[in-house]
């Protein structure tokens, strides 16, 4: 009755505290596992700029020095005229054409000197610590361009009442192109911010956020008559303006270098190294059940180049092979696999030979054997239902050595770059500046992370050995 | 059968594992995908100039006249010419190896005398609350990656260190030795020593769980025998049974141990010097990967299977002398 072999084995199983914690730490990683998707809403390596990078996490704000940082905010300006959008200031012969979108026209029969400006003004609370960056991104369409000339500029106002000017189109007379605007605070040219008083290296976002109180964006335009014509005329359009200030607090565990999720990175590892972990296990310990069976059973020229197999590759520093085959196999995470497995079964093989020697002399395959049995339904039937209580065991003995090589091949930059793994976060987190920033956050928990796994693995095997293998049981 | 006839036996598997693993890398490098070869001599190149390369390298012999040159060449020591840096791989090994030396050496000898302190300790007190906590405290230290204990290590004394201490205690954050190198030769020693301390703590944390808890096994099998109740029973002194009478039967399987775990040191030996920038044979091994520097790649992982091969030949001949029953 497998039903009844079943509770019992789960009754002896309980019975363990070390293989219970195994099994709860297990079941809390898996839950990870299953449900990072729902637990973190960010996309673990391709949803980048969530935030500055390395953002301290969110709850830093705890601390009194950090309680002022921003969390990113980011808002739309669209191009209409109200009080959440644009307020619009019109002088000279410029007048208003459409209001949704904006349309800006400038027109001007007279022989004598015209001029204008617009200025369109935005609005905005701002609560925080200054930030590190801003990020502008709009677009216009010049409709019509007849013997003017005209400059659009870009301004921010602080609240002391300081305008910084941080970006010019330059007096021109033709349309200009592109017409799509993507400005960062942090590549301004060096001559706006010597305007601005600062040096090459100072920080833009700082100087203009100094306090929390009320900022603007400004765009504002001119246009000037061309001295020689008669009729001038312009027409510019105006497309929404996104305003994004980059957070310098983000989520439970902050960001990486990159702006990226580190706590989705952290959920997402679980799978990498569950599904790496538990298939290059298997793979190993099928690989190795059958070459134990077969040299065990085949004594003779099978047995004897098997067996130096083994020696060979017991003896091989495993990692430093492991390191430049999957650099000449190509860095995906089922090479990985594929290389783990088929480096790491000669231990078990051994095991499982030296066990079928001793079963092969035993009176039921004696039996079996004059019965007239083929040598495959031997194998199959008496010995492998044999040995198979220690391959389980085995599978979760193997799945650490395995995780860890995986992750230590990740922190070496020689696993699959595609995968958020947790080797792959402690590799980031040591090229890219984690101490430099004493990110111990970006550290400590991808850590913490393999080793639990590991440990309840070996928690879980050493407990299933102790049940599935009476040897082991009788000699404690 | 006696020790001679062992020791033979053991000499003739070397070799044969020898001989394996070397036709087996001299496969990996030519065979598997991605070779080489295909790196260097680009398909677009006229005929004639691939055919005076392949010449120069002599890759347009036959296979088996390839490998014959290929084993006269590694076991002569020409390991070739690195591609990046230019130089002879051997020569490059030769001025690294030192360093490896002093990194693995210091840090095994040091991983096996605490393992073996701490596994008698836990072993002769056994089932105490001291002889769990010894037992749990191995079986964590053990359990975690080496790559992450560095990364601690850098952490805590390389950067939170010298910050909470305003800079006093300053631990190096990288390399061998401090640039430029101190004159005076007791000052390099001692600069020296200084790099080497935390990648040497790092692989004595990792690795001294697994003796511990193979000591303490052993040593409890070993004080339930009779000869040591006999020792009991004369009154000797608790320490000379546990050190002379108790130890000395274990050492043998020890010294196996030591062997069938160098290939497990040697990858966390890579690790670390990588991490702790150690100029040494693994990092160089590391480097040589992530630039394809096939002859240097080959190089060093020949070294490296040569040590692990020539050290598990030692450790059981040691085995062999120190434990009579297993010549048989």
């Amino acid at each position: 009755m497998p039903n009844k072999d079943l509770s019992n084995f789960w009754s002896s199983y309980k019975r363990s505290k070390m293989g219970m914690v195994g099994l709860a730490i297990l079941i809390l990683f898996l839950i990870m596992a299953i449900f990072a998707p729902i637990l973190s809403p960010y996309h673990p390596i391709d949803d980048r700029f969530l935030a500055e990078g390395i953002a301290l996490p969110a709850w830093y704000r705890i601390f009194p020095q950090y309680s002022r940082y921003p969390e990113t905010m980011s808002f739309h300006v669209m191009s209409t005229v109200n009080d959440q959008n644009w307020d619009v200031r019109l002088a000279g012969s410029f007048n208003l054409d459409n209001v949704d979108p904006i349309t800006l026209g400038f027109y001007s029969e007279n022989v004598s000197e015209a001029s204008g400006i617009a200025e369109l003004v935005h609005y905005f609370d701002y609560q925080y610590d200054s930030p590190l960056s801003f990020q502008i991104h709009t677009e216009f369409q010049f409709d019509e361009i007849a013997n003017t000339e005209y400059q659009v500029e870009l301004f921010m106002l602080n609240p002391d009442h300081e305008s910084f000017l941080i970006w010019s189109s330059g007096k021109s007379a033709r349309a200009l192109s592109p017409r799509e605007l993507n400005l960062d605070s942090k590549g301004l040219p060096f001559e706006y911010k010597s305007k601005m008083g600062l040096e090459w290296y100072q920080n833009v976002a700082e100087r203009i956020f100094t306090k929390e109180g009320k900022y603007a964006i400004i765009m504002r335009v001119q246009a000037e008559k061309d001295e020689s014509s008669s009729i001038s005329s312009f027409k510019m359009s105006i497309g929404s303006l996104l305003f994004n200030v980059p957070g310098r607090v983000h989520g439970v565990l902050g960001t990486d270098h990159l702006g990226s999720d580190l706590f989705s990175q952290l959920l997402y590892g679980a799978r990498i190294s569950l599904l790496i972990g538990v298939s290059a296990a298997l793979l190993a310990v099928s690989i190795g059940l059958f070459v134990g069976l077969l040299s065990g059973y085949q004594s003779g020229l099978t047995d004897e180049v098997s067996m130096r197999m083994v020696d060979v590759l017991l003896v091989l520093p495993g990692l430093p092979l492991l390191m430049i085959l999957s650099g000449l196999f190509g860095r995906n995470i089922w090479n990985i696999v594929f290389l783990l497995g088929i480096l790491s079964w000669p231990g078990f093989a051994r095991v499982v030979r030296a066990q079928v020697l001793q079963l092969k002399t035993a009176t039921f395959v004696e039996a079996s054997r004059a019965l007239g049995s083929s040598n495959w339904h031997i194998i199959f039937r008496h010995l492998l239902g044999n040995v198979l209580p220690l391959a389980f065991a085995t599978i979760a003995l193997y799945i650490p050595g395995a995780i860890m090589t995986e992750a230590a091949l990740s922190f070496l930059a020689l696993g699959d770059p595609n995968t958020p793994s947790w080797g792959r976060m402690l590799y980031s987190a040591n090229a890219f500046g984690a101490f430099q920033h004493f990110a111990w956050w970006w550290i400590i928990p991808p850590g913490i992370a393999i080793t639990l796994i590991s440990l309840s693995f070996v928690f879980i095997g050493t407990t299933l050995n102790e049940i599935l293998n009476p040897k082991i049981r009788a000699r404690r | 059968m006696g020790f001679r006839s062992y020791a033979t036996r053991r000499v003739i598997n070397t070799v044969i594992v020898l001989i394996i693993a070397v036709t087996l890398q001299f496969f990996i490098f030519r065979i598997m995908p991605g070779n080489p070869i295909a790196h260097f001599i680009s398909p677009n190149l006229p005929l004639e100039a691939r055919q005076s390369l392949l010449e120069m390298w002599g890759l347009n012999k036959p296979l088996y006249e390839q490998f014959f040159t290929y084993l006269y060449n590694l076991f002569s020591g020409q390991l070739g010419i690195s591609f990046v840096s230019q130089r002879y791989v051997a020569d490059e090994l030769m001025e690294r190896l030192p360093n490896t030396i002093l990194l693995m050496g210091s840090s095994t000898i040091l991983t096996i005398t605490l393992g073996i302190i701490l596994g008698v300790y836990a072993g002769s007190r056994r089932g105490t609350k001291k002889d769990v906590a010894t037992v749990t405290f191995g079986m964590i230290t053990q359990g975690l990656p080496v790559f992450f204990l560095g990364l601690l290590m850098l952490l805590t004394f390389a950067y939170y260190l010298p910050l909470m201490t305003n800079g006093m205690i300053n631990f190096p954050v990288a390399g061998t030795v401090s640039r430029p190198p101190p004159p005076n030769t007791l000052d390099y020693i001692i600069d020296v020593l200084w790099h080497l301390t935390l990648p040497m703590i790092t692989l004595v944390i990792i690795g001294f769980g697994g003796y511990m808890l193979i000591v303490r096994n052993l040593m409890i099998d070993v004080l339930a025998q009779d000869y040591i109740q006999m020792a009991k029973a004369k009154g000797l002194d608790p320490n000379t049974i546990l050190y002379h009478h108790g130890l000395r039967s274990i050492l043998p399987p020890i010294s196996t141990m030591v062997g069938l775990s160098l290939a497990g040191i040697i990858g966390g030996a890579v690790i670390t010097e990588t991490i702790f920038s150690w100029h040494g044979v693994g990092r160089y091994l590391y480097e040589g990967i992530l630039q394809n520097d096939y002859p240097v790649m080959q190089g060093t992982f020949f070294l490296l299977s040569l040590v692990t091969i020539f050290a598990n030949l030692i450790v059981d001949l040691i085995y062999g002398l120190l434990d009579p029953r297993i010549r048989y």
